[in-house]
């Protein structure tokens, strides 16, 4: 009995363009948190840049690496995004 | 079942018709990043490219979509959109699937030019140092990025063994994502790298890399160990082991193919992303018919994203290359790991990196 109420939600939201809004409101919510993750990231690494200069090179290489990795974890919640708008 | 197909797939055929001239637009321009059956020289003219297919009758190829189409037997799946591109896969009229699709298609060309160039550009470069050690002209732009990617990305992750041998396997893996990121900013170009077969293949490359180094530095054993990550080695109870184990290891397991799903997506979704802003860009100046929209706006934009896109394509080059460097730096460490600790203990930590940085706060 629950497949079948499952089943008929997802028809109605399909129905309905709920899995748009959802992969819209999934999209923001991503692009923020990499936001906010990427500017911490940065600020602190220019913040130990100017307390250090002596480290900016492995100080850059190391963000650059660490902003990708963050960047991952966005393009992770992106790819489910575009999964259930292209359903 | 075929009811509900109906049912669902109608509105999909219908939205574009329904919308007419702006979603006619879009769908035409993107279908310019897809991945076509034509070389486009657009004011000039299109060059078709050949459809080859594998099915059970056998190896069919068609030298362009119209005769794909003439042949009676294919046709191609438009999906219900409509562009004057051929971004549409080939499919067979009486249902029976496509065992292989070995079309040569926009990626398949443009990387292979993005490797000839590469041959005859670094060949020569290569050929220049042995008439003089002294650099000139191309070599010297070639060397610096060589003497970065080896000093920067390669020699601190990568232990030394390994970070010599695996150097052709990096500067191949840079220079072959620099030039096919880069192909596509040019007129009349195309992104390989913006597909998702192109840069999976390339991060599967990585992955298989990976997993060799790992097999050949701790040996069978510890390989198979680093997946219950290192609990067989702490002082607990056999019951906490197990339980840990039974969490930790489906979690490595999963880690293990992250790392270049991550590297896949990472390569695809920025150079994709770039070209779907440009194409959204030029494509308002349409939907708003209006010259001030495509001067003040679309044009000046677009510019600058392509602008961006050229630092990106360098950007993603090397975090491709210092990813595959770090994920490939852990599997190369993991052996050394209980011998370094045994002959690092004694000595006086005054050589030590750290404390000597510290000391100079």
């Amino acid at each position: 009995m629950n497949l079948s109420i499952l089943g008929y939600l997802a028809e109605a939201i399909g129905a309905s363009g709920l899995g748009y809004l959802g992969a819209a409101l999934g999209a923001g919510l991503a692009a923020i948190g990499a936001g906010m993750g990427i500017s911490r990231l940065v600020s602190s690494a220019i913040e130990s840049q100017a307390r250090q200069p002596e480290m900016a090179g492995a100080l850059r290489a190391t963000m650059i690496i660490g902003a990708a990795l963050i960047e991952g974890i966005a393009l992770f919640a992106l790819v489910i995004c575009i999964l259930l708008a292209v359903k | 079942m075929d009811t509900t197909d109906s049912i669902v797939n109608t509105p999909h055929t219908a939205a574009p018709a329904k919308e007419g001239g702006n979603a006619q637009v879009f769908n035409e321009l993107l279908g310019h990043i897809a991945d076509h059956h034509e070389l486009d020289f657009q004011p000039i003219g299109d060059v078709p490219l050949p459809y080859i297919l594998w099915d059970r009758d056998g190896f069919h190829t068609f030298s362009s979509q119209a005769s794909l189409i003439q042949s009676g037997i294919y046709t191609v799946d438009t999906n219900g959109q409509s562009t004057s591109k051929a971004t549409y896969k080939a499919i067979r009229k009486d249902g029976k699937p496509i065992s292989l699709d070995m079309s040569i298609t926009t990626n398949v060309c443009f990387l292979a030019l993005a490797a000839v160039i590469l041959i005859v550009l670094l060949g020569r470069a290569a050929a220049k140092a042995k008439h003089s050690l002294v650099p000139s002209g191309f070599r010297n732009l070639v060397e610096i990025l060589i003497v970065f990617i080896r000093d920067e990305v390669v020699y601190p992750n990568v232990e030394q063994p390994w970070g010599d041998k695996l150097m052709p396997f990096f500067l191949s893996l840079f220079f072959f994502i620099l030039l096919a990121n880069m192909l596509g900013l040019l007129p009349w170009g195309h992104t390989p790298t913006g597909a998702l077969g192109v840069t999976g293949a390339l991060a599967a490359v990585t992955f298989i890399v990976t997993q060799y180094v790992g097999l050949r530095t701790m040996g069978f054993g510890h390989y198979m160990k680093h997946f219950t990550g290192g609990v067989l080695d702490m002082e607990l109870p056999m019951a906490i082991k197990i339980a840990l184990m039974v969490i930790l290891i489906p979690i490595e397991i999963m880690g293990l193919f992250t790392k270049p799903f991550a590297l896949t997506v990472r390569l695809f979704a920025n150079m994709t992303g770039g070209h779907v802003m440009i194409v959204t860009l030029i494509g308002l100046a349409f939907a708003f018919k209006s010259l001030a929209v495509a001067g003040f706006m679309s044009v000046p934009f677009a510019l600058f994203i392509s602008i961006l896109e050229i630092f990106v394509a360098l950007l993603q080059a090397y975090i491709f290359t210092a990813l595959s460097a770090v994920f490939i730096g852990f599997m190369a460490h993991n052996e050394h790991e209980e011998h370094v600790h045994d002959r690092d203990i004694p000595h006086p930590p005054e050589g030590d990196h750290l404390s000597a940085t510290a000391h100079a706060v």
